[in-house]
Parts: C-alpha cells; sequence; structure tokens
C-alpha cells in the first residue's frame, strides 16, 4: 500500500509531462493529419532556454523560461511548418519522415551548441522539499499541466480562433469554404501545438538533466498518448496521458524498468482491441 | 519496333545480370577484405529494406519496428555462436562445472546456470529456424491484432515505432541474459570455420549476396502475382478490398511478416560478418534510418529499396570516416531534400530522367533509340 | 422457400440520430428493387448494413435465412452480397484488366493468388464484354472517365458473381446516353439475379423500376410499383414539401 502510494506521485507527474507533450501533437495530428517527429526536439529546445536563462535569472530561471519557451519552441513550430510542412498536407506518412529529417539536424545543432554532455538546471530553492511523499518540483509539473489544459480548454471553446481551430479540424473542406483561412489556423495550431512542447521542455528540467536527445525520451510515449486518446481530443489527451503515466510507473515498480516499456506496448495493443482509434472519436458514416 | 518492346522487356532482367555478376564474381575478387566487409554489411541492410520496400512502398504499411525483427534474428544467432564458442573453451566457460558452458558475458555479470531460453540454440537448426520463426511469429500476431482492428497509417507506424522503443529498453535491461549496451561480440567462429579468417569472410560475403538475389527474384514474383495486384489494391483502398471479398487483414498481415522474416535472416547474416549485435543496431533510430534509405533509393520499387540501403550504407560510413559529426547534418538535409523534391527516390529520378531524355528525342531522330539500344 | 434478403426491425442510431428506425423490407429471389426517399432517408445507411459497413443497433439481417449480423464486410462479399458505392471506387494504379480480375479471383486459395496472371478468366473477359470496357482492358483504371469508371465498379461486381447486388446511385452524374446504357446492363444483369438499387433520378426510376420501397426519416413509407408509390398521397406530400426536382409526380 505505501509502494502504492509512492509511485502514484511519479505516475501522475510522468503523466502531466506526457500530457503537456500530447497536447501539441493531437492538435497537430488530428487538425492537419502531421506526424511531427521534430516535437521532440522541441521538447528540447525549451528545456535550453531555461539553461540559457539561468545566467540571467539565477534560480527564476524555470518560471521566467514558461512564456519564452513557448515563445521558441512556438516559433521553431511556425518555422518548420511554414517552410516545410504546408508542402506535405495530405500525406501523414511522409511528414513523419520529412520532419524526423529535421529532429536529425536539431539535435546535431544543440549538440554543436551546447556540446554532448548533459546540463543541469537549477530548480528554484521553493520547489525543494515537499508534502510528505509528494515532491514540490512533481507538484509543480501537475498543477502547471492543469492550468495548460485549462487554459487550452478555455481556448478552444471560448475564443473564435479556438472555434475556427475546431471546425478545420472536424471539416477542413467546409470549414474553408465558410470563409475560415484554413492556412492561418494551421499556422496557429502549429505555434501553440509547438509552445506547448517547449513549456514541457521547461518542466523536464525540474525532474532531470538536459541533453540534446532529451525529447526522443519522450516522444514515442508522447506518440502513444495520442493513439490511445483519439485524435484532436483533449479529453482524450487527458485521460490517456495519465492512464500511460500511472501504467509507466506502475509497471516500473512491479516488475522493472527493461520489462516496463513491454508492458505498456502490450496493454496499448490489448486497449486498441477495445477500442481501435482511440478513447474519444466522432462517429462519423464516412468510408475514410 | 518489336525490338524496342523486346529489348524494353529484357531490360530488367538484363540490369539483374549484370549486377549480380558485379556482385559474385567482381566484387569478391577486386575489393580488399575489409572493403568487401563493408559492402556484406550494406547487403544485409538491403535484405531489411527489400522487406521494408514489400511492407511499405507496396502494402502502405510503414514499419519503424524493422530493427526488432533484424534484432531477433541477430540474437537468435548470436545465441547460437556464444553457446558453441563457450563449449569449445571448457576452462573459461562455466564456472560452478557440471552444467553447460556459459557464455563469457554471463559469467563476467555473474550469471551461474545457463537460462533456459538460452539452451536450445545450442542447437543449430533450432537457432537457425529462430532465426525466421521468431521474428515471422511476433510479426504474424501483432499483424492480426493491429489490423484486424484497421489500426493503419500513422498509428501502425507509431506502435511499430513504439515496439522498437520497448525492445531495446528490455535487451539493455536484461543484462545478464542479453548481455545489456554490450550486446553478443567475441565471436571466432562460425560452423567449425574461423570467423577472422578472410576466406571465410569472401565466403560469409557471397552468401549474403545470394540470400539478396534469391529474396529479391522472389519479391518480385510476388509483386507481380496475383497478390501483388492484391496488396497494391490493399494500399490504395483496404476499405474497398473488403467488398471484394478479400480481408485485407491477412494480406497486409502475411506482407508485414514477409518482411519480418527477411529483417530476421538479415540479422542473422549480419552477426557473423560484422561481429556483433547490441541494441544500438536495432533501436528506432536504425529502424528509421532503414526507412530513410528505402526512401532515398525510392520506395516504389523493390530495387530502389535494395539501392537505397547500399547507397546509405556507403555514405553513412564514409561521410563518417570523415567527418563524424557532419554525417547526422548531411543525412538531415539529403533526407528533406529527397521527401521534398523527389519522393519517389533515386528510382523515380532515374525513370523521369530517362522519359525526358526518349521525349527529346523520339520527334527529332525516331530511328536513333533503337539503334542505340540494340548497339 | 425464404426471401433472398430480409431486413427485420433495423435500427440504427449515429450519436443520437436514428438513421434507421425499424425498417421491415422483404426481397424475393431475382427481383429488381429500387429503393428510393429524400436526402436523408437511410436509403445508403440500409445498404451499409447489409453489406456489414454499419452495426445496427437493433435488428437483423436474413440472406436466404441466414443472418449476417456480426459478419465482416469480406465474409457477406464472401456469401454472394456484392455492393457499389456513390462515388466510385476503383484501384487506379491497377489496369483495367486487373481491378476485374481481382474481383473474380477472391473465391480462389489464397495460395493460388501467389501466382502471375496467366491470360484472362472467362469471366472476366465476360465482365469487360458486358461493359464495354474490353478496348480499355490494359489502361490504368485512374484514366477513365466518371461513367466509365461507374461501369468499371459494375463490371467488378459482375465478376464476383454476387447472388444479390446492392447499387448506390449508380447513374448519378452520368450522361443521358450512360445512363441508357446503364439501365439496358441492370435489366439484363436483374434476369437471373437479385438487385437492389438506390437511385435519385426519377426518370430513370419509371423507365426501369418494377417495385419500389419508399423511406423517410428512417422507416418505410410504402412499397409496391412504381404506379402505386406514385399515386401514394404520403409519398407526394414528402416529395412536394422537400424538394420539386425530386417529386415523382413531377413528370406525370
Amino acid at each position: 500500500m505505501e509502494a502504492f502510494v509512492n509511485q502514484l506521485p511519479i505516475g501522475i507527474s510522468i503523466g502531466a509531462v506526457l500530457l503537456l507533450i500530447a497536447l501539441g501533437l493531437t492538435f497537430t495530428f488530428g487538425q492537419m493529419g502531421v506526424i511531427n517527429m521534430a516535437h521532440g526536439e522541441f521538447i528540447m529546445a525549451g528545456a535550453y532556454t531555461a539553461y540559457l536563462l539561468q545566467d540571467l535569472t539565477g534560480r527564476m530561471a524555470v518560471i521566467v523560461a514558461l512564456p519564452v519557451a513557448f515563445a521558441v519552441a512556438g516559433l521553431m513550430g511556425l518555422i518548420l511548418e511554414r517552410t516545410a510542412i504546408r508542402h506535405f498536407y495530405g500525406r501523414p506518412l511522409d511528414t513523419l519522415l520529412l520532419t524526423w529529417g529535421v529532429s536529425l539536424v536539431l539535435q546535431q545543432l544543440a549538440r554543436d551548441l551546447f556540446g554532448a554532455p548533459n546540463v543541469q538546471v537549477q530548480a528554484p530553492a521553493w520547489l525543494q522539499g515537499g508534502i510528505g511523499t509528494l515532491p514540490y518540483n512533481r507538484l509543480f509539473i501537475f498543477v502547471l499541466a492543469l492550468l495548460t489544459v485549462a487554459g487550452v480548454w478555455a481556448y478552444l471553446n471560448r475564443t473564435g480562433q479556438g472555434r475556427r481551430m475546431q471546425a478545420v479540424m472536424q471539416n477542413r473542406g467546409l470549414a474553408a469554404v465558410s470563409g475560415i483561412d484554413t492556412g492561418r489556423v494551421d499556422q496557429r495550431t502549429f505555434f501553440i501545438g509547438s509552445g506547448l512542447a517547449g513549456v514541457a521542455g521547461v518542466a523536464l528540467t525540474l525532474i532531470g538533466p538536459v541533453g540534446p536527445t532529451l525529447g526522443t525520451y519522450y516522444i514515442v510515449d508522447a506518440f502513444l498518448v495520442v493513439v490511445a486518446g483519439g485524435l484532436g481530443s483533449l479529453l482524450g489527451a487527458v485521460v490517456a496521458a495519465a492512464g500511460l503515466g500511472l501504467l509507466n510507473s506502475y509497471a516500473e515498480f512491479w516488475s522493472d524498468a527493461s520489462l516496463a516499456k513491454v508492458i505498456v506496448f502490450a496493454v496499448i495493443v490489448a486497449f486498441l482491441q477495445v477500442r481501435p482509434q482511440g478513447l474519444f472519436v466522432l462517429r462519423s458514416r464516412a468510408l475514410s | 519496333m518489336n525490338a524496342v518492346t523486346n529489348l524494353a522487356r529484357l531490360r530488367g532482367p538484363g540490369i539483374f545480370a549484370v549486377v549480380a555478376a558485379l556482385a559474385l564474381v567482381v566484387a569478391p575478387l577486386a575489393l580488399e577484405p575489409f572493403r568487401l566487409g563493408l559492402l556484406a554489411k550494406y547487403l544485409c541492410f538491403a535484405i531489411v529494406a527489400l522487406g521494408i520496400g514489400l511492407a511499405w512502398g507496396q502494402g502502405g504499411m510503414l514499419t519503424l519496428g524493422q530493427g526488432v525483427f533484424f534484432g531477433l534474428g541477430g540474437y537468435a544467432m548470436g545465441m547460437h555462436l556464444k553457446l558453441v564458442e563457450a563449449s569449445s573453451l571448457p576452462s573459461s566457460g562455466s564456472s560452478s562445472g557440471g552444467g553447460p558452458a556459459l557464455p563469457d558475458f554471463m559469467v563476467w555479470s555473474g550469471v551461474e546456470e545457463l537460462p533456459a531460453l538460452w539452451a536450445p540454440f545450442a542447437d543449430p537448426v533450432f537457432a537457425l529456424a529462430m532465426v525466421v520463426a521468431g521474428p515471422v511469429l511476433i510479426a504474424t500476431v501483432l499483424g492480426l491484432l493491429v489490423f484486424r482492428q484497421r489500426v493503419r497509417g500513422a498509428y501502425f507506424a507509431i506502435l511499430t515505432q513504439a515496439l522498437a522503443a520497448a525492445f531495446v529498453i528490455l535487451l539493455v535491461g536484461q543484462q545478464g541474459l542479453t548481455g545489456g549496451t554490450n550486446g553478443l561480440t567475441n565471436f571466432f567462429e562460425l560452423f567449425g570455420r574461423d570467423l577472422a579468417d578472410d576466406s571465410t569472410q569472401r565466403g560469409l560475403y557471397i552468401v549474403v549476396a545470394l540470400v539478396l538475389g534469391v529474396l529479391y527474384l522472389g519479391a518480385r514474383q510476388l509483386v507481380n502475382s496475383r497478390f501483388g495486384r492484391l496488396l497494391v489494391a490493399v494500399r490504395d483502398g483496404e476499405d474497398r478490398v473488403r467488398f471484394l471479398g478479400y480481408d485485407p487483414a491477412v494480406v497486409k498481415t502475411i506482407v508485414f511478416a514477409i518482411s519480418a522474416g527477411m529483417a530476421g535472416l538479415a540479422g542473422a547474416l549480419f552477426v557473423p560478418v560484422v561481429g556483433i549485435i547490441s541494441p544500438a543496431l536495432l533501436g528506432v533510430v536504425p529502424s528509421l534510418e532503414l526507412v530513410v534509405a528505402v526512401a532515398v533509393g525510392g520506395r516504389f520499387a523493390l530495387a530502389g529499396a535494395v539501392l537505397g540501403a547500399v547507397v546509405m550504407g556507403y555514405a553513412k560510413t564514409s561521410f563518417s570516416e570523415q567527418f563524424a559529426d557532419g554525417w547526422l547534418y548531411l543525412q538531415g538535409a539529403l533526407f528533406i531534400l529527397v521527401m521534398t523534391l523527389a519522393p519517389k527516390g533515386l528510382v523515380g529520378l532515374a525513370a523521369s530522367a530517362r522519359e525526358a531524355l526518349a521525349a527529346r528525342r523520339r520527334p527529332a531522330v525516331p530511328a536513333s533509340r533503337t539503334v542505340k539500344e540494340i548497339a | 422457400m425464404s426471401p433472398i434478403i430480409e431486413v427485420r426491425g433495423l435500427s440504427v442510431v449515429f450519436d443520437g440520430f436514428r438513421a434507421l428506425d425499424g425498417v421491415d423490407l422483404t426481397v424475393e429471389r431475382g427481383e429488381l428493387r429500387f429503393l428510393i426517399g429524400p436526402n436523408g432517408a437511410g436509403k445508403t445507411t440500409l445498404i451499409d448494413v447489409v453489406t456489414g459497413l454499419t452495426r445496427p443497433a437493433s435488428g437483423e439481417v436474413l440472406l436466404a435465412g441466414r443472418s449476417l449480423t456480426g459478419l465482416r464486410e469480406h465474409q457477406i462479399v464472401r456469401l454472394g452480397v456484392g455492393r457499389t458505392f456513390q462515388t466510385s471506387v476503383v484501384f487506379e494504379e491497377l489496369t483495367v484488366l486487373e481491378n476485374l480480375d481481382l474481383a473474380a479471383a477472391f473465391r480462389r486459395p489464397l495460395l493460388s493468388l501467389a501466382r502471375r496472371r496467366r491470360g484472362v478468366s472467362e469471366t472476366v473477359a465476360e465482365a469487360l464484354e458486358t461493359t464495354g470496357l474490353a478496348g480499355l482492358a490494359d489502361r490504368p483504371a485512374g484514366v477513365l472517365s466518371h461513367g466509365q469508371r461507374q461501369w468499371l465498379e459494375i463490371g467488378m461486381l459482375l465478376a464476383q458473381r454476387p447472388e444479390v447486388l446492392l447499387l448506390d446511385e449508380p447513374v448519378a452524374g452520368m450522361s443521358r446516353a450512360e445512363r441508357e446504357r446503364t439501365g439496358e446492363l441492370l435489366t439484363s444483369v436483374a434476369r437471373d439475379r437479385t438487385v437492389i438499387v438506390v437511385e435519385h433520378d426519377m426518370e430513370f426510376l419509371r423507365r426501369y423500376a418494377s417495385q419500389v420501397t419508399v423511406l423517410h426519416e428512417g422507416r418505410v413509407l410504402a412499397e409496391g410499383s412504381v404506379e402505386e408509390v406514385r399515386g401514394d398521397p404520403r409519398v407526394q406530400e414528402v416529395y412536394i414539401g422537400r424538394r420539386k426536382d425530386d417529386a415523382v409526380s413531377a413528370g406525370s
């Protein structure tokens, strides 16, 4: 029982990080059919942003970095969308490979700029310690994820931009003929989705070191969240991220770290037997 | 006119014969042992690429986890070689005596008894059978589960990638069983022959080239058969195929299993050729690299897949020899360029160049093409 | 002897919307049955359920007395039910001949498919002949015109040799001449098979239909000969209340 309680915050914070990463993916994937393998490198960019800000702001770097990393990663996403991805709409598998090439280049760039060894970002003093078994840094990540989800929800449902984004996601052609500039919406989606990856990167500096391959550790699991949650579904992403985070941490605890991923994989395949299209999908009669 | 069409029909087999002669006769004579070994390695990758060409190019299944099958084949072979070696060197083998001899790395990591998983691999027939059967079995089970539920496209790609990631973590974690990060290495002999010997390596090269040739011909036969047409139909309209009375899940599973079996075979050949099998050779990145190679060569033609694997393998070796870090930039950039400008790869470029050339010549001097091709 | 197709109490729900609501339908062997009704009446949904594309919320479909519930699409095809789609789907990279050949080959054992096709089977030759596509046999299906694609689809259906054919708006978007050819094709096909056609085109209906079932808002509104259905005041109301150009009585 004690072990169960101890694992809980770890599982939830893994889930929170996965959620921050997967939110961006589920929208770019759901809306544009783009599988962005460079998303992991936007995470890395966010983490390095916090690292660089350290020189200026000292231990407040993590807080200051949140908005800055959002903008940095968002801009990188926007550039990627404008220069490359927009030529690939409707060819999801090709974007996967294209963005993988981009991700290779970005990783090597990070190695050349910051060196191959990992670097450390100092967390603010008030994030050290915790309540009982719950460390403050994990609590912080959890709250950050909650706030982000609330923000995304409000954006989608309470702003005109957000509603247009949903419209494009559900029916691109119809949205276009209704006078929505789908190109702009795509750019915005990509900016926000990539920006969220930057935020996730900052959060990751609280629980581990930063290196050029930081993103690669999380990107596969984040994609699994998208698959299990259902395309473009906010609620699906939340539930799937929480589930996957907890599953990861308990599988690791009850078997060992090396078997955990195999167990997670098996659970996902089993889950797809029941819900092949993920948790939440609109039932449609179109022959895809 | 008839001569032209006949010649055009002969062009494929003609190129195949020339390439086969180059690979089987000229290369072993002309290349020094080190280079021949490298070529053998590229040809192993080409076998994996052939499978990717079938599954992805023909069948539309983007598999990002071929490293898993490559690894299963490689480890099956590696385990067998390790066991043979351990039993031939009784002094350094089992420390406790009595039971079967232990491979060196197990002794180092304090394993005292040969794990039950290892024991049957002492039998060469079992090991060789597992090289193909293991990957085929796993691909079949996964394929049936996933394809029957109509999980496809990007979803399938993501799943296979997750499988590759999980497999590597498993291999690294089970140190005592798999050799961990180091994998299996220090192989000295293969079926009684000294692996360090040049003639053994040359023989191995020829075996690899022959296997690739035979698999290529088999894959071509498959592509040109009714089943191959069905596969293309499944790729372009899976839902429509159901209404022709076929189960696309079965078609896809068969092809996925074939590609997995090819990767397994390639892994098994890779082990004696290169002398190591380790997690770093079969994770997410190496799996993707081979997909990239297929895309560069031309995914819609089997020959493109093979060509791409050899070209990219060669490029990787020669560039990382000179500027190690530059390779990642180059690979990334090359890849972005190919995907953007030439989605059909080198083979596609060659085909459009040939067409452009023919179109320029035909109206002006209609006979010249015929003359040239006969000459 | 049981009827070839029997639909009992069929209901389909899409996210709360009842696309079909307790539909009963009986089609006898050898019939040429037309399904008509305004947009959203549930015609295509009915076909989708019969062919296994859509799972019903309740009710069942019997093929010659055998329930099709729970069968997958390809299994239903193998029992002898074939269909076409509103927007014709053919395999553009394959030639016309290869499209037809695949349609004809599904009864062969899987292993025999690993051999190359040699020559043209009788079934395929017949389908080429009937659809008038023999001249285009070796062209990729991607180059066909809209009408030719529809015929290729019908040809593929014929090559399957099903007992029951379900056609979803086979003449939509066709020219007058093409429609006429299609109509003749249907009549000749229906001689030894059961054909169910969803069609909007009223002129086409008048010329070729014998038995008509009218669907409206997921229910069967009327059933009978063309004359009977045209005279039915409920049918007139449904059509005139909606769109003039769809009206059954417009031409009479």
